[in-house]
């Protein structure tokens, strides 16, 4: 057994017109044993930024609180809000110093950067950081989520468009994961607002 | 660590000396190379070294029933200086705790990131907002090692700090290099500092509301100022409250809305100013 | 001295996924050409399609050694089962004797991922899915091999099967068209090989209806 499948998680994040969606499972279970049915995966770091965080629930609560820590400071200091690429870095060099006794997560990072440009990107355990144009994803449903996501993505969809697809894609994969599912929490961001909806699902 | 510090401050250039020439505070209980230290006075430091001049800061605070502002002195000293947008005495310390500060800005840079990363530190550790009077005085511990270790001179810094928690409500306390801090209902700092407290004295009353309190500090400041009228450009603003949602928020005025006050409180005639 | 471990194995993977849909009167079985071993390309022209019988298509990935036995041990039976029935094995037929041929070798599997498609014999399509001991369910959809993962949930969303415990029983094939269906298999297959390095190359779709047989090619990205 991994302790990258102990508690179950399921993350994607898509790129739309001037937009990004980001998605969750709701499940926290430990190992076959489900606990909780409304767990968030998926915090705000600010009305621009947003990260996802797969793997050991342990280890993304406390990261995502470290997070915050660093987060708050620099917001304090620059007086303004982090960008994007700028967050991936941090994420990336807090996952890499802890080298060789490493936070079992995986972050799925999504945010607005200048000029409104959608951001996504996605790191292993220790930091290696992916960026995609189209979409990311982590978890234990990763496979299944690759396979929907590549054939139900297309580029530039309009904010409603782009819910719809992930919504699919999401609930399609958890689907075929059993550690992951119980309904999904979809966030979609556009510059102007930001839309929050949970997604009912088969419930086991 | 203490150590690197020693080394740090032994290669301070002059300004100690000039600091213990002129002014009154500090000429007594600075920690000087045979370490003879005196009792500190509770009295605040008014002039200190700016870019090259010597320059009177003052600041103000109010602690009202719905609120704390903090009001402060800009001294502009020259065309040539930069004056960006963004605050030169007022920090936010947190979302809930702001402070202004007098005294030499290099040290005050410090005291302010230290006092950032603690308050970071308690809420990474209890998820929690640091309740303000454990802010203060865990700043004021740290200015207060300064006067009885290492051999190093203390931090010539006053703070003014304000801020809400959920077991005292608004807070505004003032700490002064010695570490000694105490809560106040309204007081003043730097030049003009008695002046400004014996007018507060008078005017300040019990469960004043946060309207009332920016008045009082906008007057207590303007008549106690160098220059004849007040202008958005020579003041800082800060308030800190609750908004209707219940969150804490600290809002540091801009020009403008700075411009709106004083034309409400009749201490600068609208549009076409007085220079 | 540490412990030594045999390090032989009589299984090798091949690489490849396979793919079956069923519809009210044809069924499609599709699988990528590309034989691999390891990180490397032994052939991107190998049929993992084979014909049984009339109405009964076979399409297996894993270790296409045991694959290719499999095939020879159920076209043998199949002879043996015209000489003495007088006909054709029927598709539900072909499903169970594969199933006791694999259960047969439980404790030396096959490693064979199977996917059987066909046309019953009051000719709707019907698909039957295995794993490599023979446990087996007739289902309207299936895909086996490396890229299933990626592509099973992408044929949940869309054929959207009913429930197996559902009381009537309800019919699991699909109403989409030939053509349609067809074209999501080829979407699913391209999907698959952008994420998948074991497939790709080329994909192979035999389409089974009353009128018979026919075969047609897609190219897939060969990377």
């Amino acid at each position: 057994m991994s302790i990258f499948e102990y508690n179950g998680s399921a993350l994607v994040a898509m790129v739309g017109k001037n937009c990004f969606a980001i998605a969750a499972d709701r499940r926290l279970g430990v190992q076959l044993q489900t606990i909780a049915t409304d767990f968030q995966r998926i915090y705000k770091m600010h009305d621009r930024l947003f990260i996802g965080l797969s793997g050991l629930a342990t280890d993304a609560q406390t990261l995502y609180q470290r997070l915050v820590f660093r987060h708050k400071l620099y917001q304090l200091r620059e007086e303004r809000d982090m960008k994007p690429e700028t967050f991936a870095n941090l994420v990336s060099a807090i996952l890499y110093e802890k080298r060789f006794g490493p936070y079992f997560c995986q972050p799925v990072i999504a945010g607005l950067s200048d000029e409104d440009k959608p951001f996504i990107c996605t790191m292993d355990s220790i930091g290696a950081k992916e960026l995609a144009k189209d979409f990311v994803v982590a978890g234990t449903a990763s496979e299944s989520l690759y396979g929907a996501c590549e054939a139900m993505y297309k580029p530039d969809l309009e904010p409603e468009e782009l819910f719809e697809t992930i919504s699919q894609a999401l609930l399609a994969s958890v689907d075929r994961d059993c550690l992951s599912g119980w309904g999904g929490h979809v966030y979609l961001v556009t510059p102007t607002e930001i839309k929050e909806r949970i997604l009912k699902g088969r419930m086991d | 660590m203490r150590r690197w510090l020693v080394l740090r401050y032994w290669l301070l250039p002059e300004p100690i000396a000039k600091i213990t020439e002129a002014g009154d505070t500090f000429r007594k209980g600075i920690a000087v190379p045979h370490n003879h230290l005196l009792p500190r006075r509770s009295a605040l430091p008014g002039r200190v070294h700016h870019g090259g001049h010597w320059e009177c800061w003052k600041c103000i605070g109010i602690s009202g029933k719905d609120g704390v502002v903090l009001v402060g002195e800009r001294k502009v000293t020259s065309k040539l200086l930069q004056t960006n947008t963004s605050a030169e005495k007022m920090y936010k310390i947190d979302d809930h705790v702001a402070c202004v500060v007098a005294g030499i800005m290099s040290d005050a840079n410090i005291l302010i990131n230290t006092a950032r990363v603690q308050a970071q530190r308690y809420a990474f550790a209890y998820q929690g907002p640091m309740p303000v009077e454990q802010l203060v005085q865990s700043l004021g511990d740290t200015k207060q090692g300064y006067t009885q270790f290492g051999g190093l001179r203390p931090f010539g810094v006053s703070f003014l700090f304000a801020g809400w928690d959920k077991n005292f409500g608004f807070q505004l306390y003032m700490s002064d290099p010695s570490g000694n801090y105490g809560g106040w209902k309204a007081t003043a700092i730097g030049a003009n500092n008695q002046a400004a407290q014996s007018m507060l004295k008078q005017d300040y009353k019990d469960n004043i509301t946060r309207e009332e309190a920016v008045q009082l500090a906008l007057t207590v400041l303007s008549k106690t100022m160098d220059s004849t009228s007040l202008r958005s450009e020579k003041l800082e603003l800060a308030e800190v409250f609750l908004t209707p949602s219940g969150k804490v928020e600290c809002q540091l005025h801009s020009p403008e809305s700075l411009d709106k006050l004083l034309v409400k409180s009749g201490l600068t005639q609208p549009a076409a100013e007085a220079s | 001295m540490t412990k030594q471990q045999a390090n032989w194995s009589p299984y090798d993977f091949n690489g490849g996924t396979c793919v079956a849909v069923a519809g009210a009167d044809y069924c499609v079985i599709a699988a990528d050409t590309r034989m691999s071993t390891g990180y490397n390309i032994l052939t991107r022209d190998y049929s993992k399609i084979c014909k049984l019988a009339d109405k009964s298509l076979l399409a297996s990935s894993g270790f296409q050694a045991d694959v290719r036995a499999l095939q020879k041990n159920l076209e043998a039976r199949h002879q043996i089962y015209q000489h003495q029935h007088n006909k054709q094995m029927s598709c539900p037929a072909m499903a169970q004797l594969l199933s006791n041929t694999l259960y047969y070798k439980r404790f030396f599997p096959y490693y064979a991922f199977n996917v059987l498609g066909g046309l019953d014999n009051e000719g709707k399509g019907c698909v039957f899915t295995y794993d490599a001991v023979g446990s087996y369910e007739k289902v309207g959809y299936s895909s086996q091999g490396s890229g299933s993962k990626l592509i099973m949930p992408f044929l949940d969303n869309q054929l959207k099967s009913p429930s197996p415990l559902l009381l009537p029983a309800q019919d699991a094939v699909t109403p989409l068209s030939e053509l349609e269906a067809i074209d999501l298999v080829k979407t699913a297959f391209a999907s698959a090989t952008e994420r998948d390095i074991y497939t790709g190359d080329k994909l192979e779709i035999v389409v089974l209806n009353r009128e018979g047989i026919r075969r047609e090619y897609m190219e897939l990205r060969k990377d």
